[in-house]
């Protein structure tokens, strides 16, 4: 039916096409303008009528479509799927909400709000996916194959959601996080690979920070801005390395000798002098993903309401009196937190304790003890 | 009579033992190449974290191999050789096995002795640890490890190693037709936790080996 109505569509853009060519021609054996302008005004008010009987055949459609989808809240997660999948719906919503909540609190609600999530279990005989995009205008629309387990499922559920934050948040907060928070089924805010950045920066101020120094740990984040970037967050070899890491636009026109003495032959006063060109240049020590572990630790002390702090203080210059506000605490309080999370982190290197040491000795004990025990008898 | 042993085992195994001894020389100073052009230290030890998985992989080949190779010869003669020694059946198993223990420690030197050079002919960045003993001492005893449970299999009738195998494949193709019909059962994960994850007899093969580290 609807593909009627677009052929319908298109046969009446084409008819007024034709009228207008007729009309032309006509024109030239003396038929008056003013009939073919009514014309044309008639054709277009039966356009118009035709695209909103369209229109409204979308919505029954939608409404039907919706009539036989049951539907469901987590928290302020609404889902819609098939009633046969009901039960696999309400585990996939209970999963993302676990992870959302845990690293983005109750306030994630409000960049909830605006989605509906359609999850369509996959039809094989369907190749073009074609049932699943007539559910589109009821929502974001899942098709899940058979098999995908539910976690799988519930993070296709939360990468929108966390677009949706990215795109929620201001210029100034973007340019700090240095790229969208990577969204995941944890529901810790920092991870181990944080506190391997941290362990391993060879940044002064970053080790510093591991040393619990709080305000080397707010300078390694960017919150507070050194008058000589290059200089307060790097040493010699971080520099060098930073250079490096920004050749494509460092090595050009008549930086590019300085540029080889610098990577080449290690002279720091070329490196410096390179990243003194441009000091916006210059980034934290801290990587993207530390800063938004920051403000995951940020959003988690601030509980319900700590995003819209965050959004509502958009006013603000600072992005440490941001997250301040987000958290509802001070500064160093909120850096003491965030350090010693991301020391609990702390992995093993070599995880072979006397436990597992003893553990298998008794197993090889054991199985040595089945084998003396076999038979020469076949 | 452990001599004969230890050279007739030597004899079927020296090649498999001697590409295992290769490759535990070589893992560590490969896992290293590369690390004074990598950028910071954080890609290090993620570089390092990729070559972690080959350890395990090589303890179980080394033990697997080593143990098959100690028995092959006895059931192709069908144990006529064992029933003619004037040795009780166990004590003729643990000759067999600590003829098997002692060639394992080839392949254990091997990783040790390159891991050892990795480490002092690299420079190691500010903030990283070499740890090659503790290493090579995971390695041995997972080799062995691996070795014993191979070697327990082996030691019985056939008809011992065909139920093993027989419970292991059952499990595989229950977990496939579950998948196949839409289910989300999964059995193999308890098994596999079970077998791996702490108290289980195999935990030693799991978790981080690395060579440099914080």
């Amino acid at each position: 039916m609807q593909s009627r109505l677009g052929m319908a569509r298109c046969g009446i853009q084409g008819l007024v096409v034709l009228v207008l060519l007729a009309a032309g021609a006509r024109c030239g054996w003396g038929q008056d303008v003013a009939s073919i302008r009514r014309r044309i005004a008639q054709l277009e008010q039966m356009k118009m009528e035709l695209n909103a009987a369209a229109d409204s055949h979308a919505a029954l459609e939608g409404a039907r479509r919706l009539a036989v989808l049951d539907s469901l809240s987590v928290g302020p997660l609404r889902l819609l799927a098939p009633h046969q999948s009901i039960d696999f719906a309400r585990r996939v919503g209970e999963a993302a909400w676990t992870a959302l909540r845990g690293r983005l609190e109750d306030s994630v609600a409000m960049v909830l709000h605006q989605r509906r999530f359609v999850l369509i279990p996959e039809d094989p005989a369907d190749s073009t996916q074609t049932k699943a995009q007539g559910y589109a205008t009821l929502g974001t629309v899942l098709v899940v194959p058979g098999n995908r387990p539910a976690s799988l499922t519930a993070l296709e559920i939360i990468v929108p959601v966390y677009g949706d934050l990215w795109r929620t948040l201001d210029p100034s907060m973007r340019e700090w996080l240095s790229g969208p928070v990577t969204p995941t089924l944890d529901t810790v805010a920092v991870s181990s690979s944080n506190y391997l950045e941290l362990v391993t920066s060879g940044s002064p101020v970053a080790r510093g920070c591991y040393q619990g120094r709080m305000e080397d740990c707010e300078e390694a984040l960017g919150l507070v801005r050194p008058a000589d970037p290059a200089m307060a967050w790097y040493s010699v070899e971080g520099r060098r390395e930073l250079v490096g890491r920004l050749g494509q636009v460092l090595r050009t026109g008549v930086t590019r000798e300085v540029f080889t003495r610098c990577v080449v032959q290690h002279v720091d006063a070329d490196c410096v002098a390179l990243l003194h060109q441009d000091e916006a240049l210059v980034p934290p020590p801290l990587s993207g993903s530390l800063r938004a572990s920051y403000l995951l630790t940020a959003l988690k002390l601030g509980e319900t309401g700590s995003l819209a702090r965050l959004l509502g203080s958009s006013e603000e210059a600072s992005v440490a009196r941001r997250l301040e506000l987000t958290a509802g605490t001070s500064l160093s309080t909120l850096t003491a937190r965030w350090h010693s999370a991301v020391l609990a982190m702390r992995l093993n290197p070599i995880q072979l304790t006397a436990s597992t040491a003893g553990a298998s000795v008794v197993w090889m004990a054991g199985l040595l003890l089945l084998a003396t025990r076999s038979s020469r008898w076949r | 009579m452990f001599r004969a042993i230890l050279f007739t085992q030597w004899k079927w195994g020296r090649l498999l033992l001697l590409m295992a001894t290769l490759a535990g020389f070589a893992i560590p100073l490969l896992s290293v190449q590369g690390l004074n052009t990598t950028y910071g230290n954080f890609y290090v030890v993620m570089s390092l974290q990729a070559f972690g998985i080959a350890y395990p992989l090589l303890a179980a080949s080394a033990g697997l191999l080593l143990s098959l190779s100690a028995w092959t010869s006895d059931h192709r003669g069908r144990h006529v050789y064992a029933l003619s020694l004037p040795v009780a059946r166990w004590r003729y198993v643990l000759l067999r096995y600590q003829a098997g223990l002692l060639l394992l420690l080839l392949p254990i030197l091997g990783i040790w002795l390159g891991a050892i050079l990795a480490t002092r002919f690299t420079h190691i960045p500010a903030g990283l640890h070499p740890y090659a003993a503790a290493l090579a001492l995971r390695f041995a005893l997972s080799a062995a490890l691996a070795y014993t449970a191979f070697f327990a299999i082996s030691s019985g009738t056939p008809k011992t190693a065909g139920i093993v195998l027989g419970i292991a494949a059952t499990l595989v193709a229950i977990q496939v037709l579950a998948s196949a019909a839409g289910s989300d059962f999964n059995l193999l994960r308890p098994v596999f936790d079970r077998l791996f994850v702490w108290p289980g007899p195999f935990e030693i093969f799991t978790g981080r080996w690395m060579l440099l580290d914080v």
